[in-house]
């Protein structure tokens, strides 16, 4: 038997999953395709490559730094966040 | 001093098999994984708990088998020979340590090559792989309106699998044209299953009725903030005026074969020839799949792409090798792996020529168009800089940026090299490729910092 679905929050949407799946994999289930604005142009990223080669769909996790949503796993009650950069250009 | 340990880099087919054949020589392994689980791409098993399929038998062997230990999310970020064989700089949980092994096996895979394209970087967009990985590990569908475009024989099985998904595979474009593939794929008769595995993916998608076009390579891909529609068109009469076709798709799968994973190979010093038929470098090895250096070994992908089958042959002569060259007994036989590696690598010549890369996909560029995707460089500021006589790929890396960002040119690499020789109008080994990096993935500076305190980790695996 699969788990319970679980939660985490991604800007002013609550994201449902599946217990093992990644952060982005709920994302772009749950329709998401904008994990991210690039910093040069503002364009929106999401997943690429799928396996955390290409590094497009960084976000945060609870306001850490950035990690690989297709290669991080969802956990309820988290808080995700784009992986933007901060100002001043950091990562 | 303990047991000499062996290093396998890398889960999927060959490091499997490697880690295998060293253990049954009675050495110790240590299997190093970037994956959350073992099996790399192709054995992929599902992430969601209670949904474990039944696991293939390497799998179960390599997880009972008492002298290997496997460390899964470890990447090797750097290596070195060293007196007493081979440093091995080791990340995991954002901490970076030092192993030392008396022999390693590199077995680190391949990535996708992607060929850019206006409008490749909408999202909604994205590999075959990660349409693959996303379905298998996270049950979820790339699209519900997919169109699965690029070249070669993995187009089929990804296809077969969103379909079976229940996703709507609205196109499968091939760009090779179909004369092409006939005539040089003929010689795989002879290779039973290749035949029957093909057979099972075409039957499913003329089941359901998902069209096939060959000669035919995804141009443009549009839409807003996501992907709205690709437009296709022809390429198999260059020079011919292209005739376009919208499509309307939420997801675009487009993926052009693959490129080793070099970067460790290359940070160790490892001899490296260049693939004959595509224009990136592999890894040289021997016989028994040993490199140029001493203690070092190399299987599968990064010795030429050749799939999952010559992946597992040559990890289990790598993995042989590789004991034996720590004192292990037993002979270097391997008749049947030697046989099996030899007929997988005559498929995968085959398959390289029947799927040649369009040769004027550079042509399709516009200024506009990003090339590298972490640093955002766009094809008019390359092809500025080509202009005004920079023409080896790292100088124009050095002007521009590309394949400066996160994926260290991992993606953009061999696109950027062939674009750079299409404009400059020379050949793809005088442009040569982006280059080395010390690290073969991101390392944040802080965990350089904390390796400082010396926390060596030396071989108790």
């Amino acid at each position: 038997m699969a788990d319970a679905p679980g939660r985490f929050r991604f800007g002013d949407r609550t994201i449902e999953f599946t217990p093992g799946q990644s952060v982005g994999a709920a994302l772009w289930k749950a329709g998401v395709r904008s994990f991210r604005s690039t910093r040069r142009f503002g364009r929106p990223r999401a997943i690429y490559c799928g396996i955390g080669q290409c590094f497009d769909c960084l976000v945060r996790v609870n306001g850490a730094a950035v990690v690989r949503a297709c290669i991080t796993d969802a956990r309820d009650g988290d808080v995700v966040t784009p992986g933007d950069a901060e100002p001043g250009g950091g990562q | 001093m303990t047991d000499p340990v062996v290093a396998v880099v890398g889960a999927g087919p060959a490091g499997l098999a490697a880690s295998l054949a060293a253990a049954e020589r009675g050495v110790r392994v240590v299997l190093l994984d970037s994956a959350a689980a073992p099996g790399g791409q192709i054995l992929r098993q599902s992430a969601i708990a209670g949904h474990s399929a039944h696991r293939p038998a390497i799998l179960r062997r390599v997880a009972a088998h008492p002298r290997i230990t496997l460390r899964s999310r470890t990447e090797v970020v750097h290596a070195r020979v060293s007196a007493s064989g081979v440093d091995l700089l080791v990340r995991a949980e954002e901490q970076l340590r030092t192993l030392t092994v008396g022999a390693v096996v590199l077995a680190p895979g391949a990535s996708e090559l992607a060929l850019p394209f206006p409008g490749w970087d909408l999202p909604g967009v994205l590999t075959p792989g990660a349409a693959q990985a996303m379905l298998k590990a996270h049950a979820v569908r790339a699209g519900s309106r997919v169109v699965v475009a690029g070249t070669g024989p993995f187009l089929w099985p990804v296809a077969a699998a969103l379909v079976t998904a229940g996703a709507q595979v609205v196109a499968l474009v091939e760009a090779a044209s179909f004369p092409t593939v006939a005539r040089r794929a003929g010689p795989l008769v002879t290779h039973g299953h290749v035949v029957a595995q093909t057979a099972r993916y075409a039957a499913i998608l003329a089941r359901a009725g998902v069209p096939v076009l060959f000669g035919r390579a995804v141009v443009r891909a549009e839409g807003g903030d996501r992907l709205g529609r690709v437009v296709v068109g022809r390429t198999d009469q260059p020079g011919s005026a292209p005739q376009h076709a919208a499509i309307e798709a939420d997801a675009a799968c487009v993926g052009w074969g693959f490129v080793p994973s070099i970067e460790l190979a290359r940070s160790l010093g490892c001899a490296e020839r260049s693939d004959l038929t595509r224009s990136y470098a592999v890894v040289h090895v021997d016989e028994d799949q040993a490199t140029s250096l001493a203690s070092v070994f190399a299987a599968g992908e990064i010795t030429g792409v050749g799939g999952a089958a010559l992946a597992a042959a040559e990890g289990e002569i790598a993995g042989t090798a590789a004991a034996r060259s720590l004192g292990a007994s037993g002979g270097m036989a391997l008749r049947r792996a030697r046989r099996a590696r030899r007929r997988a690598r005559r498929a995968a010549s085959v398959l390289d020529r029947a799927f040649p890369l369009p040769a004027q996909w550079a042509d399709r560029l516009e200024s506009e168009t990003v090339m590298c995707r972490c640093e955002e460089v766009t094809w008019g500021e390359i092809a500025a800089v080509v202009d005004d006589g920079v023409v080896t790929a790292r100088a124009v890396k050095g002007q521009v940026r590309c394949g400066m960002g996160w994926c260290q040119g991992r993606i953009c690499g061999v696109a950027v090299q062939q674009a750079i020789a299409a404009r400059a109008g020379r050949p793809t080994a005088e442009v040569g490729d982006l280059g080395g990096r010390p690290f073969a993935v991101p390392v944040r500076a802080g965990e350089l910092a904390d390796l400082a305190e010396p926390a060596r980790d030396e071989t108790r695996a």
